[in-house]
């Protein structure tokens, strides 16, 4: 059964991952770092829900707004899926996160992180620092030639 | 292609409820699931019950939804997941029982029976509902402000005519009633067994297993005929039992105002045969009435409720029932559902580790139809060997001596297993009548005619050898 946090606990009280690579770069050995560092267990479904709490919102409302089936959207929190790099984006925009968590998602995912060197990446980024949600985020890439996150009606 | 979308609707709404509850904290987790203490803005605490589907009992816990009874979590929503059903209902603030008596001490009968008498309303709501709680223990009684409350309906399940046996077995031990462990199907007698367990557990202070058997009663000055009422509730046989709720919460206050001086009659239950009234001989009857007498009439003047001390203190409590099943940790329940995977003997080990109390004052009551016959047949088969083996000897010059030798052997083995049996049988024997679903016969014979089976081969094949060695 998936921890799910509790309301009050956040993710942003961790140390930064430039601090740990800072102390890792210090360390003599690997231990050395591990025994001084207290590295955060994070997992996907955990940070989901963390993130969800934070915007108010339902798991309904993601699956709704996102377009994304309910059971899928109840698996992924349930952590028994493990969603694309698409539908995480999409849960990042719909869940209002800024650049930092939508980063970290991916990162929990294995996901290849948001590039500003390739262009879609850099309109998204834009796109999730100025808040934009997933609409318009969409429209942003529509726009600009990109294939949009969510896929097109024919 | 509807259905999906119908469950993917139902799901949508299900998500939408889940997530509009707060958590605040967990309650207790395990394997069948989780509990936690959830909140709606500004609304008042709830428990929000998620039970794995394997053993989740929808049936059960829609038969709650439908029941306005006071002394029962008043349901908030009840609704199912991928994964399991959850149930969401009011928190009640208040102690359990089990850290009540643990901080007071033994109660006062005349508050036990009051709390009894409050748990039994709720049991018989859920009664009138087709429900079997399944799992009546201190440790789910909430004593609030307004008296007892019985929550965790984790393990209810509602009773189905002409189905032998549980599908899943589980309970805690030293509460819940013998068939609990998988022998036949558990009906509302079964919450009788662990109503009376309950009471016990108010009366002495200790729990049912610790107490050793109901002579622990006697020892902590309980009246006899609460004694009494105790040993009828947990008479290992359901039809010995009083045979639903109303009748031992009214044998019990019955008991109550008649006190100890008519503890001989104490048994009222109506239609019972005298064969199924308890002995009056049992060992937890040796105690003088004079000890329990100025007990019982203080009894009376005593609040029924208690103050609720500590709030939230229950929640250890309200956890799951989880961990596997210890002889050492009494708290612990039933792995549920391991129950269907888990070997007869398993099982049969669990019965023998729970209820030896129960077999032990069996054993002690003295003059039964049982044993008579067990004396009998063992006499019997005694000399029935000797007279063989005298006549062995007399032919011996007739009959090949390693013949005459193996044979006294099985016959000896045939006896020992004739006791054995009705040693093993001794509580369906002493038991008033035969407890429903009991193996014990059946296994017994079965497991003594094949040692018998294999040890004749074996003798015969030795004294064969033996014989042709002899010749040789």
């Amino acid at each position: 059964m998936t921890r799910r946090p509790m309301a009050h606990e956040g993710f942003d009280d961790e140390p930064l991952t430039e601090e740990l690579l800072e102390a890792l770069r210090r360390s003599a050995s690997p231990e050395e770092y591990l025994d001084q560092v207290d590295l955060p267990n994070r997992d996907l479904p955990g940070y989901l829900f963390a993130l969800l709490d934070a915007s108010g919102k339902s798991r309904a409302a993601v699956a709704d707004e996102c377009g994304m089936g309910a059971s899928y959207v109840y698996q992924i929190f349930a952590g028994e899926r493990t969603p694309t790099r698409e539908f995480l984006l999409r849960i990042a925009f719909c869940l209002g996160c800024d650049l930092r968590q939508a980063q970290r998602l991916l990162r929990l995912a294995d996901e290849g992180a948001l590039w500003p060197k390739r262009r879609r990446d850099a309109i998204l980024i834009f796109c999730l620092e100025h808040g934009y949600d997933l609409p318009r985020a969409d429209a942003e890439l529509y726009r600009l030639g990109e294939r949009t996150l969510t896929p097109e009606r024919g | 292609m509807s259905g999906d979308d119908a469950s993917e609707s139902g799901l949508l709404h299900a998500l939408e409820i889940d997530d509009s509850f707060r958590l605040v904290r967990v309650l207790g987790s395990g394997e069948t699931g989780r509990t936690e203490l959830v909140s709606l803005p500004h609304g008042s605490p709830m428990v929000r019950k998620r039970i794995a589907w394997p053993l989740a009992n929808p049936e059960a816990w829609g038969a709650l939804l439908g029941i306005d009874q006071p002394r029962l979590p008043r349901m908030v929503c009840l609704y199912a997941m991928p994964n399991e059903l959850v149930a969401v209902y009011e928190y009640v603030e208040g102690e359990t029982l089990a850290d009540l008596v643990q901080r007071e001490g033994p109660l006062a009968p005349g508050r036990s029976v009051g709390l009894l008498a409050q748990v039994g309303e709720a049991v018989a709501a859920l009664h009138a509902r087709g429900v079997v709680h399944r799992d009546v223990t201190p440790s789910n009684v909430i004593v609030a402000q307004d008296g007892a409350h019985l929550i965790d309906l984790g393990i209810a399940r509602v009773h189905s005519d002409g189905t032998l046996r549980d599908t899943t077995t589980l309970g805690t031990v030293g509460y819940a009633a013998p068939e609990q462990f998988g022998f036949a199907q558990t009906d509302a007698r079964s919450d009788v067994y662990s109503m009376g367990r309950l009471l016990q557990f108010m009366l002495t202070g200790s729990h049912p297993r610790d107490a050793g058997s109901l002579a622990g009663l006697s020892d902590a000055g309980a009246p006899s005929a609460l004694r009494q009422v105790v040993a009828t509730a947990c008479a290992l046989e359901p039809s010995a039992r009083y045979q639903d709720v109303g009748e031992l919460v009214a044998a019990a206050r019955d008991a109550l105002v008649r006190g100890p001086a008519e503890s001989a009659v104490v048994s009222t239950r109506p239609g019972a045969s005298a064969a199924e009234q308890p002995e009056p001989s049992t060992p937890f009857d040796h105690v003088g009435p004079g000890a329990s007498e100025p007990r019982a009439a203080s009894a009376l003047a005593e609040p029924v409720a208690a103050p609720a001390s500590s709030p939230l203190a229950h929640e250890a409590d309200a956890a799951e029932p989880v961990a596997s099943l210890s002889p050492t940790t009494p708290r612990h329940r039933h792995p549920a559902g391991r129950g269907e995977g888990r070997s007869p003997l398993r099982r049969w080990l669990t019965l023998w580790q729970s209820y030896p109390a129960e077999l032990r004052s069996l054993m002690a009551l003295p003059n039964r139809p049982g044993k008579v016959v067990s004396l009998v047949s063992l006499l019997a088969c005694v000399a029935l060997a000797v007279a063989f083996a005298c006549s062995s000897a007399a032919q011996s010059l007739a009959m090949p001596a390693p013949l005459a030798a193996p044979t006294l052997v099985v016959l000896l083995g045939i006896c020992a297993d004739v006791v054995a049996i009705s040693l093993e049988c001794m509580g369906c024997a002493l038991g008033i009548g035969r407890y429903e679903g009991c193996p014990h016969r059946a296994r017994s014979l079965v497991v003594a005619i094949l040692a018998h089976l294999v040890a004749l081969c074996l003798l015969t094949l030795a004294a064969a050898l033996s014989y042709a060695i002899a010749i040789a």
